[in-house]
């Protein structure tokens, strides 16, 4: 059973009303579209853009990277449901930047450092304060949440590849996961070190960068090894869901949002198409599972913020919830829309594309409710 | 990271362990007879009760009207009555019999109602010595409630009511029902409508008839008007505003507010009885609980509990939520919903076996009679149709239909 209230407090709302009032200062209505892929067929055979360094230093500077990190070390010391609102903002706003991947470091950076402190967790967290994008590598299958299969440590250096590393042509830090002869190890790698290349995997999503990290022979930090990293670990996945959850659920606000508008406005047969209760009660449902994955998304941070026994099926939930609201929101808004949804100049591909990467990533909605029959129907634990 | 302590959290916590003391103390063992499964399936005078018996001890240890001031029989605490219901509801407690006046009747008054009205009138709900009933739908105004032909004229100082009420819980056994009829015959229809508290047990000219279910229980019941007499302080708020108050009554039953009298009660968690089902009955060679397809929409309802569970503590966090009526208005249609699809997968898991009645050998509770029953929640009280319309002109504010 979920605590009677959620944790939010004015800092968070705070956070969250600056971010949204700077998305919606630098990313204005077409914007998006028109920066991210200012050539459709360019776009289409995979022309990337990198993101703008300007806007990462704005949201930088504003210390939503360090976000959920402790004062101790230059962070704002804030609750989990802060970083999740600050995700929900990127995903409304589609924003292309860094930002969701890092706050994924932070908190893995906060579990690192409950479960084994150390000064290279301390100056990780440091360098995000400062300013670096960071991500974390270690997916090997289609699930893309990291683990600790896809690369080896071996004397000290890294081999193997990971793939769906978001954000990775961007990141300057790289956390990566590997498994040694010690067990498990979390290593910081500079993006720049010797023996780290990364290779660019283009997306359908325009709002997002991703690529693959081939390790050969990179040295970094050992962040933690054994019983530890994987304790860490197994804590910081449910970050990554939970953000993951956030965006998705912002991106799917927007399309609800702005299907909506069009319901209001667009004519057909001499009345709006909003009057119709086939189209209104399409746009309902959407706001049902929006609902439904955003109150769970938050009961995750809520989770999380508290180290809840259920947090690992608590931020699950949200993950799987979230990707039903992308599938139903990303395939609805595109048929209200109605001929112009099919178009490229309507933007509600932009954010159903990337609502539809958010619920492809991390597990989509399937796989987490496999996993969470696994929790909650073969182990003696509390139902609900 | 936790909150620092609110002022009332001590009253709070001091209330709470009030609660589950004197449940633990006093939850009643099941009596001889078997009781209805909600207060919509109440069919003898035995059951009824016993059930008022229940709700007059829930009141007296103060489970509820928590939150009412204690002039109207309240026990004039502040924002506890959710604690209270909770812990009703996870104790496994039986419902609350006085449902309409709970849920409708006290809030519309408290709302509405005059001072002599508040005191007459509101303590009886909480007491459950004044049974109440619903008279809104009609034959012909069951989605469309506007357009209520019930008629109400005044004839030498006292209202004369004539119409036909229908889909009426608990009828059978009210002293009261809340009344919408029809006053001003000429007027828009939204704007013709008045709300009265109408005597109903032994009154001259009005007649229960129980109706037959799908299923063959009784619980509804029809409830025929003819020139029966009702007098002006009777009359909830002013002539002709009928709509509005009707509108307070719709977002109690919905589930907009949290009750001021109290809460209904739920059998503890349906989806334990449902997982140990799964676990029970096979399906082909093996535990229905091992099947894939079982396992995901075992948890696809684990999971929309736990959501709703979330829903309310969010609704809590005005930061939170975009529009104040988002979620509150949501409640009803995605609760009933849910229960009908718990319904749904619990025949299905009994398989052949879920079509036998109740009544025969080895026959599992719910099955195909329960599954149908569940169409009465997602019809009652503004269909799941309706529902969504109202979430789409009022949420949404998309243009209306009419």
């Amino acid at each position: 059973m979920s605590a009677p209230t959620l944790e939010f407090d004015d800092d968070a709302a705070r956070a969250r009303d600056e971010l949204r009032r700077l998305l919606g200062a630098r990313l204005p209505r077409g914007a998006v579209r028109a920066t991210r892929a200012p050539d459709p067929t360019a776009a289409h055979h995979g022309d990337v853009t990198p993101y703008d360094p300007a806007l990462w230093r704005e949201l930088s500077a504003l210390g939503l990277a360090g976000a959920a990190l402790p004062d101790a070390v230059g962070g704002a010391g804030l609750s989990a449901s802060a970083s999740v609102a600050i995700a929900e903002e990127l995903g409304r706003a589609a924003a292309p930047c860094p930002l969701l991947s890092t706050s994924m470091v932070a908190g893995l950076a906060r579990e690192l450092a409950r479960c084994a402190p150390s000064g290279g967790v301390d100056a990780l967290s440091r360098r995000i304060v400062d300013g670096a994008s960071a991500t974390i590598a270690g997916a090997s299958g289609v699930d893309s949440t990291p683990g600790f299969d896809a690369l080896h440590r071996h004397d000290g250096v890294l081999l193997g590849a990971a793939r769906y590393v978001a954000d990775a042509p961007e990141a300057q830090v790289i956390v990566a996961l590997a498994r040694s002869e010690a067990g498990p190890v979390i290593v910081a790698l500079e993006r720049g070190a010797a023996g780290v290349e990364v290779i660019e995997e283009r997306l359908v999503d325009l709002t997002r960068r991703q690529g693959t990290v081939r390790l050969d022979g990179a040295r970094g930090q050992l962040l933690a090894s054994g019983e530890v990293a994987r304790r860490a670990w197994e804590a910081a996945r449910s970050w990554l869901w939970t953000l993951a959850a956030a965006d998705i659920v912002g991106a799917c606000e927007w399309l609800l949002q702005t299907t909506t508008e069009y319901a209001k406005t667009r004519e057909q047969f001499g009345r709006p198409i909003g009057v119709y209760q086939a189209v209104k009660h399409q746009l309902v449902a959407m706001m049902s599972t929006i609902d439904l994955a955003r109150s769970l998304t938050y009961a995750a941070a809520d989770s999380i913020s508290r180290d809840a026994p259920d947090r690992e099926a608590a931020a699950r939930a949200a993950k799987a919830q979230a990707s039903e609201a992308a599938r139903l929101c990303a395939g609805s808004a595109i048929q209200l829309h109605g001929g112009i949804g099919f178009t490229w100049e309507c933007d509600v591909h932009v954010w159903a594309k990337r609502a539809l990467h958010g619920q492809l990533s991390y597990g989509d909605a399937a796989l987490h409710r496999r996993e969470l029959s696994r929790l909650w129907l073969d182990a003696a634990l509390e139902l609900r | 990271m936790t909150d620092a302590p609110r002022d009332d959290d001590a009253e709070r916590r001091a209330f709470a362990t009030h609660v589950a003391e004197w449940l633990r103390a006093h939850l009643p063992t099941p009596p001889a007879f078997a009781l209805p499964a909600t207060p919509r399936e109440v069919q003898t005078e035995q059951q009824h009760e016993w059930l008022r018996a229940w709700q007059r001890a829930c009141w007296e240890a103060e489970l509820v009207g928590c939150d009412v001031p204690r002039e109207y029989g309240g026990h004039g605490r502040r924002g506890l009555q959710a604690t209270a219901s909770r812990a009703l509801r996870e104790a496994g407690a039986p419902f609350l019999v006085n449902l309409v006046a709970l849920q409708m009747a006290c809030p519309t008054i408290l709302a509405h109602g005059t001072e002599a009205q508040k005191r007459r009138f509101v303590p009886g709900c909480l007491s459950a010595d004044e049974i109440w009933c619903q008279g809104f739908s009609e034959p012909n105004a069951g989605s469309d409630l506007a357009s209520v032909q019930c008629r109400a004229s005044v004839r030498d100082g006292v209202w004369r009511v004539d119409g036909h009420k229908v889909w009426t819980t608990l009828a059978r056994f009210a002293d009261w029902m809340i009344l919408l009829a029809r006053t001003e015959p000429g007027a828009q229809k939204h704007a013709g409508l008045t709300y009265f508290l109408c005597p109903i047990k032994g009154h001259s000219g009005v007649t229960v008839r129980p109706l037959v279910k799908l299923t063959g229980e009784l619980g509804f019941n029809e409830v025929l008007f003819d020139d029966v007499a009702v007098a002006d302080e009777l009359r909830l708020d002013e002539r002709g505003r009928g709509w509005q108050v009707a509108m307070t009554t719709l977002l109690h039953e919905r589930g907009a507010a949290e009750s001021a009298g109290g809460g209904l009660a739920v059998p503890a968690s349906p989806l334990d009885a449902l997982v140990a089902l799964a676990r029970r009955v096979p399906r082909g060679t093996s535990p229905a609980i091992e099947d894939p397809w079982v396992r995901d929409r075992l948890v696809s309802l684990m999971l929309t509990a736990r959501a709703l569970a979330a829903h309310q503590a969010r609704a809590r966090v005005p930061a939170l939520c975009d529009h104040p009526l988002r979620l509150p208005l949501q409640a009803k249609l995605l609760t009933t919903e849910w229960a009908q699809a718990l319904a749904h997968l619990e025949m299905e898991l009994q398989g052949a076996g879920g079509a036998l009645l109740v009544a025969e050998p080895n026959a599992e509770q719910g099955g195909a009679r329960s599954y149908l029953g569940s169409y009465g929640m997602t019809i009652a009280a503004g269909t799941s149709e309706i529902q969504r319309n109202i979430l789409a002109e009022r949420v949404l504010e998309l243009p209306r239909h009419r």
